[in-house]
């Protein structure tokens, strides 16, 4: 297995194998081929090496829209492998705001971590 | 160490790993050896355990064991730097010494020559510019004859960044001798704290809430000024507030820089420590349950929500995770306190992780699936104004597992 080297690779990496046992190995595939990269656990594949920086972001996007834990998956992944986040997942919609107000005493703000 | 765990030299390389403590760290291992040596090659001269906030990898020798604590993935350059490190250490720093010798062994401080071959082998952990070395134990003549230069300048009120400006020698010049210094032991760093930190107050600060107690009147004859700010500094320091809330927090009497003073003169003392990487982790799981209800309470009711929660902690048989959890009538809420912790190795810390990643995942699963969408959307939102802003993302490390979880929950309704 080669090293992979890029963090946004692992992220989609880690998201093939995984996703696989939760949606299917069709669903992925389908994800994989929308997104224009090789499926990422095929033996037949050199372990997608050669996909694109772009199209790999396409692939995560797209499996962060499938449900909001997927985006959570995504969101949690990106931050430990330090892959910004894409724009368009970060739309908020509702927040309970009396949640956030009780523990907003807890931290402080820090914009530049925000990301967005 | 030698083997057995009693430990005979000690060098820490990151200034802000307050929480490591040589004997925990040498028994600890001792027993993991115990077990590893049944599971793993008896001949192996290296292995890693995981415990997901720390990495410990292990050297066996001849007749010491050298334990590397780490944090983040492996650099499989060092490997060799490492082993040809404990090769010198047996063979010319403890070939000769005495069992009464190895008894009475200095391990903060012993063998300086060694030290300093640690460090121009090893890259350290990069010094911050807003630290402030000061000067700690007698001088001698290794410090004042070598570091000329900087010497005067370390007189704890410069930062690195100060003292590179000041000082004729260049920057890369100035950060490894006063890496080199630290190494040996000359000197300490304050400020050493950033925003992100959570601090949490230890037994000893009881000492210096009391009047009568001998320490706080030692303490008030050096520090006033932080015993005149202690009553409402202390409620701050709950293992939740980072430093930058409780600087805010107190920002209308105070000025910011004698928060931080007073803060850096409490963690000297003890009275409060930084939470480790696996109290960091541990806190987010926690919050992240509270989350987890109080978003269930808004898209199921409360009454529900107090049913799955129950259901959920029925499932969990762990006094450290469910006795946390303060159930009234028409009320709950979770103890943050750090001192439960106290004492505990950090495997232990690690299985508390995983129960609390536990009890999360059996809440989830006994929610009513006909909100499960509903119910995802609003917490990944929630913790995305929350968790994902306070957090690192070494410190979500592990939290994926819950993730997919919720995830395998959305599909299968």
């Amino acid at each position: 297995m080669s090293e992979l080297s890029r963090p946004i690779h692992k992220v989609a990496d880690i998201l093939s194998r995984r996703g696989q046992t939760i949606y299917g190995r069709e669903v992925i595939v389908d994800l994989c081929a929308k997104a224009g990269v090789s499926l990422m656990d095929s033996f037949a594949a050199d372990m997608g090496e050669e996909d694109s920086e772009a199209s790999l972001l396409v692939f995560v996007v797209n499996y962060a829209k499938q449900n909001p834990a997927a985006k959570l998956t995504v969101m949690t992944l990106a931050r430990m492998h330090n892959v910004t986040i894409p724009k368009e997942l970060l739309e908020k919609r509702r927040i309970f705001a009396d949640i956030l107000d009780s523990l907003s005493e807890f931290t402080h703000e820090i914009t530049e971590r925000l990301r967005g | 160490m030698e083997r057995g765990g009693i430990p005979l030299f000690f060098m820490k390389l990151d200034p802000k790993a307050q929480d490591l403590d040589p004997m925990l760290v040498s028994g600890f291992f001792t027993a993991i050896q115990s077990f590893s040596k049944e599971v793993i090659e008896k001949d192996s001269s290296m292995f890693q355990v995981d415990y997901g906030a720390r990495l410990f990898t292990v050297f066996s020798g001849d007749s010491t064991d050298f334990v590397v604590v780490s944090l983040g993935e492996w650099d499989s350059e060092v490997t060799s730097v490492l082993k040809s490190l404990h090769d010198e250490f047996e063979s010319v720093w403890i070939k000769n010494l005495s069992m009464k010798k190895k008894d009475t062994i200095k391990i903060n401080t012993e063998f300086p020559d060694f030290r300093e071959g640690i460090v121009q082998n090893l890259s350290f952990r990069k010094l911050s510019g807003s630290w402030v070395p000061y000067t700690s134990g007698p001088e001698d003549v290794r410090f004042t004859s070598s570091s000329g230069i900087i010497t005067p300048l370390i007189d704890g009120k410069r930062t690195i960044n100060e003292i590179a400006d000041e000082s004729d020698a260049g920057t890369d010049e100035v950060l490894s001798e006063i890496t080199r210094l630290w190494a040996l032991g000359k000197i300490k760093f304050s400020s050493i704290l950033s925003k992100e930190d959570i601090v949490a107050s230890t037994s000893k600060i009881d000492r210096l809430l009391q009047l009568s107690s001998p320490q706080r009147v030692e303490f008030e004859r050096k520090n006033p000024l932080v015993i005149k700010m202690l009553p409402r500094l202390s409620m701050l320091f709950d293992g939740r507030r980072t430093v930058g809330a409780i600087i805010e927090s107190l920002s209308e009497e105070y000025e910011d820089s004698q928060i931080i003073d007073a803060i850096d003169t409490l963690v000297e003392f003890g009275a409060i420590v930084v939470l480790s990487p696996e109290k960091r982790r541990l806190l987010l799981v926690k919050e992240a349950t509270e989350l987890a209800v109080r978003v269930a309470e808004k898209i199921y009711s409360p009454e529900d929500a107090m049913q799955f929660l129950n259901a959920a902690l029925n499932k969990v048989n762990v006094a450290e995770v469910t006795g946390v959890f303060r159930l009234a009538e028409q009320s709950w809420n979770i103890d943050y306190d750090t001192r439960l912790y106290e004492g505990l190795d950090p495997r232990r810390l690690m299985d508390l992780y995983a129960e609390w990643i536990k009890l999360l995942a059996q809440f989830v699963g006994a929610l009513d699936k006909d909100k499960i969408i509903k119910f995802a959307d609003a917490l990944t939102n929630t913790y995305q104004s929350y968790l994902f802003r306070r957090y690192s993302g070494h410190d979500l490390r592990g939290f994926e597992e819950f993730s997919f979880w919720l995830e395998i929950n959305c599909v299968r309704r």
